[in-house]
């Protein structure tokens, strides 16, 4: 089992290092950022541009480059942001509270919401239950996200007031204080709706399926012959393990929320990882691009090598190969 | 549910195909919905009354409904919405089947010999998949775009770039299901080469699973050209294509709300209408519920 | 198979129904439309404090370039935020017209290369300490060196400095003090433009006059705790901030710029506090705007109707904020289509900017002027406008030019999204159209690009003949591009292939001439520039944008300045 387990991380590295190969590379061939942050009128020359390619350490070879970078990227050194100026771990972790509070409260959302609603798909298979709810479902994840996140910013944010249209309210970092808690839930509410309806088709069929497996198979009925209350049988019983493959999923839900949240960022002016992302890809910005797509990749190989490792207690036909 | 006389005949002998097509229960509004847009993306020539990029400055923002002419009423260039909404099931069609055609034989190339062949060549195959699915598919899609530029071509590489891998994975699954079997097994003693194994044994066994894969990606291709347009990074202002009309129109829902809420409406179809169709592909060929009807 | 009655699963829905409409309601009827920092009621006035106590202000923009408070960092502060806090060495009226300031006095040399400027007595810092000439001195040495008689803090010494500062370091002659309030300082080369350069008006931060005290120990972290905390002698203090996200600043009350000071204007805020926020989606602005969440938004000619709709909004132009830009690349080349004027001509002729203006953008933007030279700029006059639409005379001129069906010509135009100049794509898409079906022969693919890789393939030279559609900045005096863009050897190639060509060099040199030249009227040289400039067609610029800003409920009137293109005169927000 051990073996198995650091056999896994082994992988899990490689994997890490073949992504920052991947991710540094195709960073460098998308342009020349030097030549981007230089003004057009003023009056500057070649000098100017090789100074500022020096600075920038644009200069070296670039096997040279990538080293230095990977040698970074393991100490989670990810070099200045060129519009920043200020290390990219540090932007990062500013901006990380924000977007893991966002991705979680979404996907709280999306299981609060999918797993009764498949539940009861479940139950009432091929009802008109079913159907709405599938519909319902499907529509969240059918419609394309920033014009329902707009619609919703403009309902129950403009119209209506309900919620704040924009931003994180006061708070700061991980932990809000006492008398924040409220403000940061009216703040979190709309864009982790936005966030979750993606995923909550998703659960509900997971949910749902898994639930139609269960109830079909032997020891339900065993249970039913025995005669125990409905209740019983379907909370006791068949959701539990119906569950199981569900908050798999979830775990690589977060992982996928946590990278996909640029666009709802940007709607909502939510001030996370996501929209630095997108500042450093159209900035060519690319210490920030290369630290922020290393780290949401780091995110997702974790989560699956622990998935991996999970799977290998579970099922012991895993390990053997 | 057992097998039933009648369900065993059914299935084996040559029942009528109206019959199975009865049985079968096919979702028909999903279908009408993906036949008309098939229709509308090869026809749109014939369809359309005007050229979808044809400007006319003297006729802009015409609300839907009011126009003889111009039944869905026009954008803010004057270009007609009913043109560039079918158009636009061409433009559809020019990105996801090319990019979905390229991603399904990249991945099940890779899948199948991954599967197939185990030990290193599946380790190292697996962690390049592994490194290509840690890239969250809108950050996969800015990068591809940054390089190739906007446009249909940079919106086809992103979606290529972003769904192959989960073919690949989803392929050596069902390999890795499929190869000690009998059938297989038998064959590699008879001395079939692997590449033979690979195509005319275990390909058609994950056929199935391919295909709702597919009707259930093609959704998210449609989104993933939204969200880019959005963000500047897809299709260019002007081009007739769903995604980047709702983007233009997006900040005018109040005023010029058709711009945004037509072609919205239609990807919100379009979508579900590949996901109910996908549901039904997989419901319909899963071998444990096909048992049961 | 029933497994489940269907009154317990309709019980347990009912129950989570109710219970999110209860939360819902619960979130609404409690939820504040406003942060809970700041806003007291709206009439805080009657508390006795004419200048609005406890009155919070929200502004939303939609972006800030740059990130850093320090001046010379890569790429600079943004004015956005930093002439919050920030005084500019020579302050000027809302279009680019001096007035005293900082600088009380200024004086120019017979040969235009020395400026001597007096400063003002009795400004402080934000931290309590006087602003003195040396403060002054010390913030030009930032860049300039000095020589002997200031410190070295130049450029070239300046690890916390972009290297694409060190242009400047090498016009400085001299920068000396010369009395208890007075500095001289002195170019080796003509710049009778150095006032307006350092002022408020231009889109430049190295104007913004630091305290020695504070910065100079900071030197070797590079300003590290004033990044932190910025510290200036602008009207509002440094509250706090999250670097491209949101900016806190309020009044600073002791700010020197009023009446009381001598000053016409009173510029200090009539408000407690100002949040500046980034919010990147326009329909998310209208949005905050009409929620009252925020009191004054940046809009775009797009959203202007949204804005209008909403109760008790108004909507405020700021005028003349960028302008558009049409290069023709590579023009100069004997062997191009566009080499003869005629043909340049011809393709100004042959587009309807007068209906594309009208049509696509309304107010948002105006026919007047030539590239930067609109209507408030120095040099201005109407005989710079554009070429009207006369397909008769493009064809004529087309024909000369020797072009035509049997000597096609086909070009791409090249344009991105500017933040600063809505719908350029659009602009390019109808004037291609225009151009292919009056000007025969010619066909025009449109390529809407990223700014990057536009500007890449521009500098690398890969596009030549093509047409080039971009934005720029508006700006009160135009010396810096002119002479900057046309008649500098490194950047001159994006007008002329090599500046020492003839006749061109005799017009650029004596168009540059004249500007130095203190002793004519700078306004007349500028538009014999400019006139050249227009008529030689390699670059050239139809209209200008207005950007309008959406101001709610709360404010009574806004009068943001000219020739901007960001957000400024807060000081002119008077709340009702």
């Amino acid at each position: 089992m051990s073996l198995y387990i650091l056999r896994r991380l082994g992988e899990g590295l490689v994997t890490l290092i073949a992504l920052s190969f991947v991710v540094f590379g195709s960073i460098h061939l998308t342009g020349d950022p030097a030549r981007f942050l230089i003004p057009v009128t003023e009056a500057h020359d070649e000098e100017v541009y090789q100074a500022q390619r020096e600075a920038m350490g644009l200069d070296r070879p670039f096997i040279i480059q990538y080293l230095d970078f990977l040698q970074g990227a393991l100490r989670a050194e990810f070099g200045k942001s060129f519009i920043y100026s200020v290390p990219v771990k540090d932007l990062i972790l500013d901006r990380l509270p924000a977007t893991v509070h966002l991705a979680l409260t979404g996907m709280i959302m999306a299981f609060a919401l999918g797993i009764p609603l498949g539940i009861l798909a479940a139950v009432k298979r091929d009802s008109i239950f079913d159907k709405i709810g599938q519909a319902f479902a499907v529509f969240g994840l059918a419609a394309p996200q920033f014009w329902v996140a707009i619609m919703l910013i403009m309902i129950m944010g403009a119209q209506l007031t309900w919620l704040p249209t924009h931003g994180r309210g006061d708070i700061e970092g991980w932990w809000p204080e006492w008398h924040q808690v409220p403000d940061m839930i009216h703040h979190l509410m709309l864009p982790a709706f936005v966030l979750a309806i993606t995923v909550i088709a998703a659960v509900m069929r997971l949910t749902r399926s898994a639930m139609l497996e269960i109830l079909d198979s032997d020891f339900v009925k065993f249970a039913q012959v025995k005669g125990l209350s409905h209740r019983s049988v379907i909370w006791k019983h068949a959701a539990r393990n119906a569950l199981i493959p569900v908050l798999t999923f979830g775990g690589i839900t977060l992982a996928g929320l946590l990278n996909g949240s640029v666009v709802v960022e940007v709607v909502f002016a939510w001030p996370g990882v996501g929209l630095l992302l997108l500042e450093g890809v159209r900035n060519r910005d690319f210490p920030m691009t290369e630290g922020a797509i290393l780290l949401s990749g780091f995110f997702y190989i974790i989560t699956s090598v622990i998935i991996d490792i999970l799977y290998g207690y579970v099922d012991p036909r895993v390990r053997i190969r | 549910m057992a097998v039933t006389d009648t369900n065993v005949l059914q299935m084996t002998s040559t029942a009528s195909w109206r019959q199975r097509i009865k049985e079968a229960r096919l979702p028909w509004v999903p279908l009408a919905i993906i036949i008309l847009v098939l229709i509308l993306g090869i026809f749109s020539e014939l369809i359309a009354p005007f050229d979808p990029e044809a400007s006319n400055l003297k006729a802009r923002v015409i609300p839907p409904f009011t126009n003889g002419e111009h039944i869905l009423g026009t954008d803010i260039l004057g270009k007609d919405i009913f043109s560039r909404l079918v158009f636009g099931a061409r433009t559809l069609l020019q990105v996801t089947v090319p990019a979905m055609a390229i991603a399904v034989l990249v991945g099940t190339a890779i899948g199948l010999v991954a599967g197939y062949s185990g030990r290193w060549l599946d380790a190292i195959l697996m962690r390049i998949t592994d490194a290509t699915l840690g890239f969250p598919s809108i950050l996969v899609a800015m990068l591809i775009v940054t390089l190739i530029g906007t446009g249909v071509w940079g919106v086809v590489f992103a979606v290529t770039a972003t769904t192959w891998a989960r073919f690949a994975r989803m392929i050596r699954g069902e390999v890795l299901g499929t190869k000690e079997r009998d059938f297989v097994l038998l064959a590699k003693i008879l001395g079939v080469s692997p590449t033979t194994i690979m195509l005319r044994h275990l390909f058609p066994n994950v056929i199935n699973t391919l295909m709702v894969m597919i009707s259930l990606t093609i959704g998210q291709v449609i989104l993933l050209e939204a969200s880019l347009s959005f963000l500047g990074l897809g299709m260019k202002p002007g081009e007739p294509a769903w995604g980047i009309m709702v983007a233009e129109g997006r900040a005018q829902l109040l005023t010029v709300w058709w711009l945004a809420l037509l072609p919205g409406i239609m990807i919100t179809i379009v979508v579900m209408a590949c996901n109910f169709f996908g549901d039904w592909l997989r419901d319909y060929l899963d071998p444990k519920l096909r048992r049961s009807r | 198979m029933k497994l489940f009655t269907t009154t317990s699963m309709r019980l347990l829905l009912s129950i989570a129904v109710i219970s999110l409409l209860v939360v819902a309601v619960a979130c609404g009827s409690s939820a504040q439309p406003k942060d809970s920092s700041g806003s007291a009621s709206p009439k805080a006035a009657e508390s006795g404090d004419a200048v609005g106590a406890g009155e919070k202000v929200t502004v939303l923009v939609t972006d800030v370039q740059d990130k850093n408070w320090f001046t010379l960092s890569n790429g600079g502060p943004d004015l956005k935020y930093s002439r919050l806090v920030h005084e500019d060495m020579f302050a000027t009226k809302g279009r680019g017209d001096l007035i005293p300031g900082v600088a009380k006095t200024w004086k120019m040399s017979e040969d235009a290369t020395a400026w001597t400027v007096t400063i003002q007595d009795g400004i402080k810092f934000h931290d309590g300490s006087d602003l003195t000439v040396d403060d002054v001195i010390w913030t030009l040495s930032l860049e300039r060196d000095g020589g002997e008689n200031v410190n070295s803090d130049a450029i070239g010494n300046n690890q916390c400095a972009d290297p694409k500062e060190a242009a400047y370091v090498k016009y400085t002659a001299s920068l000396e003090k010369t009395g208890d309030n007075e500095f001289t300082y002195t170019q080796n080369r003509p710049s009778p433009n150095f006032p307006f350069n350092f002022s408020q008006s231009n889109q430049d931060t190295k104007a913004l006059v630091m305290s020695k005290d504070y910065m100079a120990p900071q030197m070797s972290t590079c300003f590290a705790e004033y990044e932190k905390n910025p510290i200036g002698a602008g009207p509002f203090k440094y509250v706090n901030h999250q670097a491209g996200v949101e900016y806190q600043v309020e009044r600073y009350d002791d700010y020197y710029h009023h009446p009381g000071n001598g000053f016409d204007e009173d510029r200090r805020a009539k408000f407690e506090s100002l949040d500046l926020r980034i919010v990147l989606e326009a329909a998310t602005r209208v949005a905050a705007l009409q929620s009252g969440e925020a009191d004054v938004v940046e809009g775009n000619i797009q959203i202007v109707d949204q804005l209008e709709k909403i109760d008790g909004a108004n909507v405020v132009w700021q005028d003349e904020s960028a302008h558009s830009w049409f290069v023709m690349v590579d023009c100069w080349e004997t062997d191009m289509w566009c080499y003869d004027k005629k043909a340049r001509h011809a393709v100004q002729y042959a587009a309807d900017f007068k209906t594309i203006g009208e049509e696509l953008y309304g107010r948002g933007a105006s026919l007047k002027g030539w590239a930067w030279a609109t209507e408030n700029a120095l040099g201005y006059t109407p005989e710079l406008d554009y070429y009207p639409y006369d397909p008769a005379k493009a064809q004529e001129l087309w024909k000369d030019a020797g072009l035509g069906a049997d000597n096609p010509v086909s070009i791409k135009i090249h344009t991105w999204e500017a933040g600063s100049f809505p719908m350029l794509p659009q602009v390019a898409e109808l004037v291609a159209k225009d151009w292919e079906a009056n000007l025969p022969g010619m066909t025009v693919e449109v390529n809407i690009g990223d700014q990057g890789a536009i500007k890449d393939v521009w500098n690398n030279r890969e596009i030549p003949g093509d047409v080039l559609i971009r934005d720029n900045e508006a700006r009160y005096d135009g010396t810096s591009i002119t002479r900057g863009g046309f008649c500098n050897v490194g950047t001159a190639w994006r007008a002329v292939k090599d500046p020492a060509f003839e006749p061109w060099k005799t017009i650029c040199g004596e168009a540059s001439k004249a500007l130095d030249d203190a002793s004519s009227t700078r306004e007349a040289s500028f538009q014999t520039a400019y006139k050249y400039l227009r008529d030689e067609s390699l670059m050239w610029g139809p209209f200008f944008s207005n950007v309008p800003w959406g101001t709610g409920s709360r404010v009574a009137s806004y009068e943001p300045w000219t020739l901007v293109p960001y957000f400024t005169a807060p000081w002119t927000i008077e709340l009702k």
